[in-house]
């Protein structure tokens, strides 16, 4: 194995709290649900979690394997490389469009600084993090989610008198097709990229125990969906054309002349998230490589694949318009074969064919 | 050797992350910008052509008061001036006037020239909320007559202007006698099909030979230009109708005789609610307020329990006479500054969808029934006024 750490199931939940709510720190991809971007994160969660069952079912099926023994096992050697490359390809560049976010995100605060200066520091900083393992990674989480839950709660707290509820009515008025586009947008950038835990999950002490990490499901989607609320209830009207909505919500914030300009807290945050979120992209598809061409250590390919997922996010987008066209319109899509279509493919022939099949003298 | 080599490389690491954290590109050190206080926009005699107005703080005077102080002592702030078509266009022109970066964090007030908000204002906000240093929480007013001139009285308690303005309009509360708008309430209403914002207008005036800034009224648009101008009464009577009073005084006659009667505004909420009955949308405007005897003129006991109840139907109809006014003031002008319409849609939106287009045939005819409760709670600090038994 090429991974000699073990973490336990509630290091994974702090994991996947971070999975889940990284990008949502600044703003939530549910343009086209408009004021009822709170009630499409809840429904996302109910999409979310179904992913998630479909991924935990297959893990717990090859409880040693990861995702790349898992395609070689159920699809043989050679199909199951291709889909193993396939599955590579995507989370380098869900690493390299979570980077791309952040960088547009500062470049947006500090717009004459080069994008490079932002995209460096941080994939050397996750290039770190890669290299000491998934131990580390887990331990860094446990440490920022409690931070980040402060975080959530006390801006809602500061801007209750900033709140107007009347916006969030009335509950219909959004057609349904568009409500369901955003409920599968914000389940494909957030719940579903867990399927990368796929990589993760052998190095769980007890993979009986995975599923602790639906509670991390339930109480990211319970935050998001208040801070979306609280995001329209305080931009109201102007929600729909900003930006980055949640950043600017927590700029209203003043509390007598005093307690003001609380944005800092929110980007601080963003990064430590975009830090976790892009070590674990980064640290399955280097693990994943490894793997797949049979190297004793995957610490030679940490360095030239974080080079990969800086000049990907330079070039996959000209501008942070594109950026935001392809999050919001092209890869709910794109992203559907690699968070169900596969896993779930690949459990039903697992089914088919009867694997795994019975250790000979294990079980009676 | 080989810890020799990682030592070298970890203080490499350390160097090049201290020289990173001491700045980068995008830094502003306070002694190379210059903070804007407040800025104000007027029209020019060119359609295409419009003037902004920036009021910087001039760091080198501030800070050290009392030496010298009085008369004749250098002004803390400087105005700047720049035309052009387009906001950022014109401010970032003013780098040929001033020396330092100029800083828009600390913008407090967003002045309009009345010309301006007469032809409408729209086009020239964008930047104020599109730009990463401007902030939603600063305080938008008209001026009346050039909105440029205001920004540089003689007299006012805070040093800079702007930031005096902003001050004034904080403490208006305790009159409500005019909005207090920032500009994330005046987007939204810019944002909105139907409902129109009423802002607040200040004008220079003389005071002891000396011109100061006052807050005197309010005018009310519809979509981005002002429509018409609202009186004390119905300045109130709006304010009582979005829920935005906190304190003031209601002026009353005394129940018999000569003399009149203040009475204070302790707390008040308000409610819009509309409904279909029998096909035809009407609505309720609910308020509850609660007030005090602040002081009288008139030599009557008014804490006895016939006066007492006297009074407070006095209040009352003077809250109710406010309240008439601004509707029919607003149904006059046709501009939902209320917000009727944005009820009608959160409630019955299905409705709405049929109706938003002739909301302009529509509104100038709504039924508004108004219920308020209001209650006179205490006489202060004495019960009978200064006369003898």
């Amino acid at each position: 194995m090429l991974e000699k750490g073990k973490i336990s199931a509630v290091q994974l939940a702090y994991v996947v709290f971070i999975l889940i709510t990284s990008l949502s720190v600044i703003f939530v991809p549910a343009q086209p649900a408009k004021h009822l971007a709170w009630l499409a994160l809840l429904g996302a969660l109910g999409e979310g979690l179904l992913f998630f069952y479909v991924c935990t079912t297959l893990a717990q099926k090859f409880p040693d394997k990861t995702l790349i023994g898992i395609n070689d096992a159920v699809f043989g050697p050679l199909l199951g490389k291709l889909v193993s490359l396939a599955f590579l390809w995507y989370f380098i560049q869900i690493a390299s469009y979570n980077l791309r976010a952040i960088a547009d995100f500062f470049a947006t605060l500090f717009p004459e600084t080069p994008i490079v200066v932002f995209l460096l520091f941080l994939v050397l900083t996750s290039a770190s993090a890669v290299r000491n393992g998934i131990e580390v990674i887990a331990r860094c989480s446990v440490l920022i989610v409690p931070l980040l839950i402060f975080n959530y709660l006390f801006d809602d707290i500061l801007l209750i008198k900033d709140m107007d509820f009347s916006s969030l009515l009335p509950l219909g008025d959004v057609p349904l097709t568009d409500f369901l586009k955003s409920v599968h947008a914000i389940n494909s950038v957030q719940y579903g990229e867990t399927v990368v835990l796929l990589m993760v999950y052998p190095f769980l002490s007890n993979i009986k125990k995975a599923r602790v990490s639906v509670a991390a499901f339930i109480i990211a989607a319970a935050l998001m969906a208040g801070s979306a609320a609280r995001n329209t209830a305080v931009l109201g009207s102007l929600g729909p054309i900003t930006t980055y909505t949640t950043f600017q919500t927590i700029r209203v914030i003043n509390i007598g002349e005093f307690l003001t300009r609380l944005e800092i807290l929110i980007a601080v945050a963003f990064i430590f998230m975009a830090f976790i979120k892009i070590s674990v992209f980064y640290y399955a598809s280097v693990l994943g490589l490894a793997q797949l061409l049979k190297l004793r250590t995957y610490l030679p390919l940490v360095l030239p694949s974080a080079v990969l997922i800086t000049v990907f996010s330079i070039i996959n987008f000209t501008s942070a318009i594109e950026a935001m066209h392809f999050t919001s319109e092209t890869y709910p899509y794109y992203s559907l074969p690699f968070q169900i279509g596969l896993p779930l493919f690949t459990l039903v022939i697992a089914k088919v064919r009867g694997l795994p099949g019975k250790k000979k003298g294990l079980s009676p | 050797m080989n810890t020799l080599l990682r030592y070298a490389a970890l203080t490499a690491a350390i160097f090049l992350i201290l020289s990173a954290s001491a700045g980068c590109w995008s830094r502003r050190e306070l002694n190379d910008i210059s903070i804007v206080a407040g800025t104000a926009l007027d029209k020019t005699n060119d359609p295409d052509i419009f003037r902004i107005t920036a009021q910087i703080i001039r760091p080198a005077n501030i800070g050290t008061p009392g030496r010298g102080s009085g008369r004749g002592q250098e002004k803390v702030f400087l105005n700047v001036s720049e035309t052009g078509t387009e906001t950022f266009e014109i401010i970032r022109k003013m780098a040929r006037k001033v020396s330092r970066r100029l800083y828009w964090s600390h913008n407090e007030a967003l002045i309009i020239g009345e010309a301006l908000a007469r032809e409408g204002v729209r086009k020239h906000l964008d930047f104020f909320y599109r730009d990463n240093e401007t902030r939603l929480n600063v305080m938008v007013f008209v001026a009346r007559g050039e909105a440029a001139n205001t920004l540089s009285p003689s007299a006012q308690l805070e040093s800079i202007p702007a930031y005096d303005l902003y001050r004034l309009s904080k403490i208006q509360a305790v009159n409500s006698l005019s909005p207090n708008v920032d500009l994330r309430d005046f987007l939204q209403t810019l944002l909105s099909k139907t409902t129109s914002a009423v802002l607040p207008v200040i004008e220079l005036i003389e005071q002891e030979g000396e011109t100061g800034l006052a807050i005197t009224g309010a005018v009310a648009f519809k979509g981005d230009k002002i429509i018409g101008e609202l009186t004390p009464d119905e300045i109130r009577g709006y304010l009582w109708i979005t829920n935005k009073v906190q304190s003031g005084i209601i002026l009353i006659d005394c129940p018999a005789g000569e003399g009149a009667a203040s009475l204070e505004i302790i707390r008040s909420s308000a409610s819009i609610t509309p409904e279909i009955k029998d096909g035809i949308l009407q609505f309720t405007v609910k308020v509850r307020e609660e007030g005090l005897l602040g002081s009288q003129n008139c030599p009557l006991d008014l804490t006895e329990p016939e006066t007492w109840s006297a009074l407070e139907k006095k209040q009352r109809d003077a809250i109710y006479k406010e309240i008439s006014l601004a509707l029919k003031k607003a149904q006059e002008l046709n501009t939902d500054i209320f917000g009727f319409g944005n009820k009608v849609y959160r409630r019955y939106p299905s409705v709405w969808k049929n109706i938003e287009q002739d909301w302009d045939s529509i509104f100038p005819g709504l039924e508004v029934t108004i219920e308020i409760q209001s209650r006179l709670r205490r006489s202060g600090e004495i019960t009978r006024t200064i006369v003898p038994e």
